[in-house]
């Protein structure tokens, strides 16, 4: 998903000139040909992502639609405040693009996992957050980039691979009896390969904030399992209120709330923590028996 | 002696009476830099009565002032001006970004103002091919934030001399976090730094009518007194965040006001 965000870069570089790329001396090598192409559009401004965010608030103010990217708990937590106040608070049109997601750097420590992105940045008035889960997904939302207000895309390595028709933000991919099951972005790889066989409405949605209410209001079941790619808990009070006069029994599958002080693969942190599809599977099949 | 100007007397007085009306506003630190606005809102923000989007407000806490002195230009009607504070005010405690009252950026949390306007004068200058100069206005204090030292070195990087970055210096807090010689430290920022008297408004007018003849920020250190104008308000820190409680205590104060 990483090598879409330059490509799109690069098509609509040439149609809008207001486009400026801020790199926060992340992904530098991946955006050579537009330094070389577009070089007074995009720059590798260092590492300091509080300045680079009020920074890009300065360029809104004065007309343009920037970029910036870096690795996403540098931008989400090192910058909260800058987000909050300089991009939220004045609701300036700035699109903040993530790497890394919860696990992507996995061998590289806590310090470059972001499970928390979503559950923070969601607190955020003004502020849209989106999760896609492919890579043409990722370049469609992305031409949204000059709607008004600051914006979050939530890329990371690990992707779904169905396609199928997503309007405005959601797909129903299935409908079924016992259960909803919203799915959110890449949290879709989970399900791929047997979520035909599964008796429940299935609802994708690759855009957290805000969420498409009336496809969950529609597609209404008290028995909802939530299945996401971040920490469980990060939209819970968002769906509840969703349905605020209804019953709900909600099951959540996702990342616990804890530093994951392991190494190696992001593959094998998911089957560590049993987020594998075989384990997901067993626990969806019996949440629907019941 | 201090250049004494009238109208700023004046309108210290109003602020003591917008600030009881309120029961809110920083006053000490809307006095420290009330002659530094004063000179900035009269001859560097404004062209033919409009407003040229190029101020910020970094020390937020004296919107007070800022809002006094627009109010004393009438920029902004007294109807307007005693309503700060209120609920339905667009005037605040801390200034909140709308071009319609002369605010061009949200601040109150200190260290955000030198990055937006380091942003916008890049690109002013570098995008825009224009020849506008912008102004901040800091607290000196407000250099603990690193932010502040982050966009000193953007400016010198990408040569933003088209910045001129005023700190109020006004020692509130140097016995708890010593900047120590501040213009010795921003010297490395920047080849055209001055220190000033921050109430002399001649020294402060010439020295931002000087030609910036080199690729940096211009920075004015400007030497200020908390609660300047006032002995009372000058000594007692309890002033910092307070209001005249009552009528009593209103003209107490208000006789307090000397320049």
């Amino acid at each position: 998903m990483r090598e879409t965000f330059p490509k799109f870069i690069e098509d609509y570089l040439s149609k809008d000139k207001k486009i400026f790329v801020l790199l926060g001396d992340i992904g530098v090598y991946s955006f050579r040909n537009i330094f070389n192409n577009f070089k007074k559009n995009i720059l590798n401004i260092g590492i300091l992502e509080q300045t680079m965010i009020g920074f890009s608030a300065g360029l809104a103010i004065q007309g343009r639609v920037p970029f910036v990217h870096t690795i996403a708990p540098f931008i989400v937590n090192r910058a909260y405040e800058q987000i909050k106040i300089d991009l939220c608070y004045q609701n300036l049109n700035v699109n903040l693009v993530s790497v890394g997601a919860s696990l992507d750097y996995a061998a590289l420590g806590s310090t470059h996992h972001c499970p928390e992105d979503v559950a923070i940045l969601s607190k955020l008035p003004n502020i849209k957050i989106y999760c896609p889960g492919t890579k043409v997904e990722f370049y469609n939302l992305l031409k949204q980039y000059a709607l008004g207000g600051p914006k979050y895309f939530r890329i990371t390595s690990s992707t779904h691979n169905l396609k199928f028709h997503i309007k405005n933000n959601a797909a129903i991919l299935k409908k079924g009896k016992k259960a909803t099951i919203i799915v959110i972005g890449n949290a879709l790889r989970l399900l791929e390969d047997y979520y035909q066989e599964l008796d429940a409405n299935i609802i994708y949605l690759n855009c957290v904030k805000p969420i498409n209410r009336e496809v969950l209001i529609k597609n209404f079941n008290e028995n909802l399992i939530l299945i996401q790619d971040f920490y469980v808990g990060s939209i819970t009070s968002e769906i509840i209120s969703i349905y605020k006069n209804k019953k709900l029994k909600i099951f959540e599958i996702g990342l616990p709330n804890k530093f994951f002080l392991n190494y190696g693969t992001s593959q094998q942190h998911y089957t560590y923590l049993q987020l594998d599809k075989k384990k997901i599977k067993k626990q969806i099949l019996t949440k629907l028996k019941n | 002696m201090y250049f004494k100007n009238n109208n700023i007397t004046n309108t210290k007085k109003k602020i003591l009476i917008v600030s009881h009306l309120s029961k809110e506003g920083h006053i000490a630190s809307s006095f420290s830099v009330l002659n530094i606005l004063n000179v900035l809102v009269k001859n560097f923000l404004f062209k033919k009565k409009k407003y040229l989007s190029n101020f910020i407000l970094s020390k937020g806490h004296a919107a007070l002032g800022f809002y006094a002195i627009l109010n004393q230009e009438k920029y902004i009607s007294d109807k307007v001006f005693f309503n700060f504070a209120k609920f339905k005010s667009q005037l605040g405690g801390h200034p909140k970004r709308n071009e319609k009252i002369f605010t061009t950026a949200s601040t109150g949390s200190l260290g955000h103002g030198l990055p937006i306007i380091t942003g916008m004068a890049f690109a002013s200058k570098n995008l825009n091919k224009s020849r506008k100069n912008f102004f901040i206005l800091m607290g000196d204090q407000e250099c603990n934030e690193g932010t502040i030292w982050e966009s000193l070195l953007l400016c010198n990087h990408y040569k933003l001399n088209n910045i001129t970055i005023i700190i109020d210096r006004n020692f509130s807090r140097e016995s708890d976090l010593s900047l120590g010689n501040l213009s010795n430290r921003l010297k490395e920022f920047s080849q055209d730094i001055h220190q000033v008297n921050g109430h002399d408004e001649k020294k402060l007018l010439n020295l931002l009518n000087k030609k910036n003849k080199s690729f940096n920020p211009k920075i004015i250190v400007a030497n200020t007194i908390k609660g300047f104008g006032s002995k009372v308000i000058e000594e007692d820190n309890s002033w910092h965040h307070r209001y005249p409680k009552n009528k009593f205590e209103l003209d107490k104060i208000i006789q307090t006001i000397k320049y």
